[in-house]
């Protein structure tokens, strides 16, 4: 091997902005960040050592948590500084091309695709939420009567009667949940032009406690925003005992830029939920 | 408690921004993320598995669910060690990932 050979790494397809909005910018690695403009598309760009970025790399890499953690985190910084300025397509963790040129043509030939989710996402941030059911912060109905063994029952009986108890306050609070799932995404809906469900996050891995029973990401228009926020606040004031509600975001639309789309099929074939129709007054 | 269904709020929802704050305050900063603490497990969430996946040139050969399955090794293997069986239900890739 000679010189290092350069690879473009690409963040997201915008709409031509100015580049020094991103221009200062530490990228993945902390390489700088520019522009690679193609008739109305701008693709968010560093250049990147190209060993650092094959599949061989990739590979042993995306393993090592800390290298994985810090390209996602230079992703995100890049990413949500091109979506204050215009709207943007998130790409996916290290999209990489041969060079800028490479880029230039997949902006050309995807240009029916990137249109399509940009039009989409215009003017939209995202939000996400999720919903958590955490019987153990529930206080049991009628906590004291259960706590010891009641007269003539047996140290086996009360066990079992007591694991009962646990059990049906269990699937008490998975219902409490899940009707404050419905209510809330009926609420969240109405401020929101679409929806997407991620899956729900394992407490192992996020530290929270409780059940993840609803991660869900919304896409919201900027002048809804105040209103989907307000929305969420009401129902989380309200939310029941065991259930807990987070908000996230603004996040650019990473959730909507759509696979589907780019695949050439119609935009209504996104896995996308279109929020019914009328949300605005 | 003379049967109240909800006896005590306090320190149930930890998972705000700010505990006491509208959420739309939010919105008012000027960069909103900028100095936000934001989870990888909701970014990765966001980067790995949604975003736009269009092949590159030199991931072509890595499949969609592969890249998603080896960093997620990273992540769990991550994860404290007296957690033994990270794959239960509720995993954020369940299904994509095989639980042997």
């Amino acid at each position: 091997m000679s010189a290092p050979q350069e690879a473009s790494y690409v963040y997201a397809v915008a709409r031509p902005f100015a580049a020094e909005a991103v221009a200062g910018l530490a990228g993945v690695g902390g390489y700088p960040v520019h522009l690679v403009a193609h008739e109305g598309l701008a693709a968010v760009v560093s250049a990147v050592p190209l060993h650092e970025f094959d599949e061989e790399a990739l590979r042993a890499n995306l393993e090592d948590l800390g290298w994985l953690e810090e390209v996602a985190r230079a992703h995100h910084t890049v990413v949500d500084a091109a979506a204050r300025h215009t709207d943007v397509v998130p790409l996916r963790l290290a999209t990489v091309y041969h060079g800028d040129e490479r880029v230039r043509s997949v902006l050309a030939e995807g240009r029916a695709s990137f249109e399509r989710a940009l039009g989409r996402v215009a003017g939209c941030v995202e939000f996400g939420v999720k919903v958590y059911a955490d019987p153990a912060t529930r206080t049991p109905a009628g906590a004291e009567k259960s706590s010891g063994a009641r007269p003539g029952e047996s140290p086996g009986m009360a066990y079992l009667r007591k694991r009962r108890e646990q059990r049906d306050r269990r699937d008490d609070t998975w219902r409490t949940a899940a009707e404050l799932c419905d209510r809330l995404d009926a609420s969240l809906a109405e401020w929101a032009r679409a929806r997407e469900r991620h899956r729900p996050q394992d407490a192992s891995l996020s530290g929270e406690s409780g059940e993840n029973v609803l991660n869900a990401a919304y896409l919201v228009a900027d002048g809804d925003t105040g209103a989907f926020l307000d929305a969420a606040q009401r129902v989380r004031d309200s939310a029941p005992e065991g259930t807990r509600i987070e908000v996230s975001g603004p996040w650019a639309p990473y959730s909507f830029a759509g696979v589907e789309a780019l695949e050439g099929t119609a935009p209504e074939a996104s896995e996308a939920t279109e929020a019914p129709e009328g949300g605005r007054p | 408690m003379s049967g109240s269904e909800f006896p005590e709020y306090e320190g149930s929802f930890t998972g705000f921004p700010e505990e006491s704050a509208s959420l739309s305050r939010m919105l008012d900063e000027d960069h909103p993320l900028a100095n936000r603490d934001i989870s990888l497990v909701d970014l990765l969430d966001r980067v790995l598995a949604k975003g736009v996946v269009i092949s590159g040139d030199l991931t072509v050969a890595i499949a969609d669910v592969d890249l998603v399955r080896i960093s997620l090794h990273a992540l769990v293997s991550s994860v404290n060690e007296n957690v033994p069986s990270p794959w239960e239900h509720g995993h954020p890739l369940a299904g994509w990932v095989r639980s042997d």
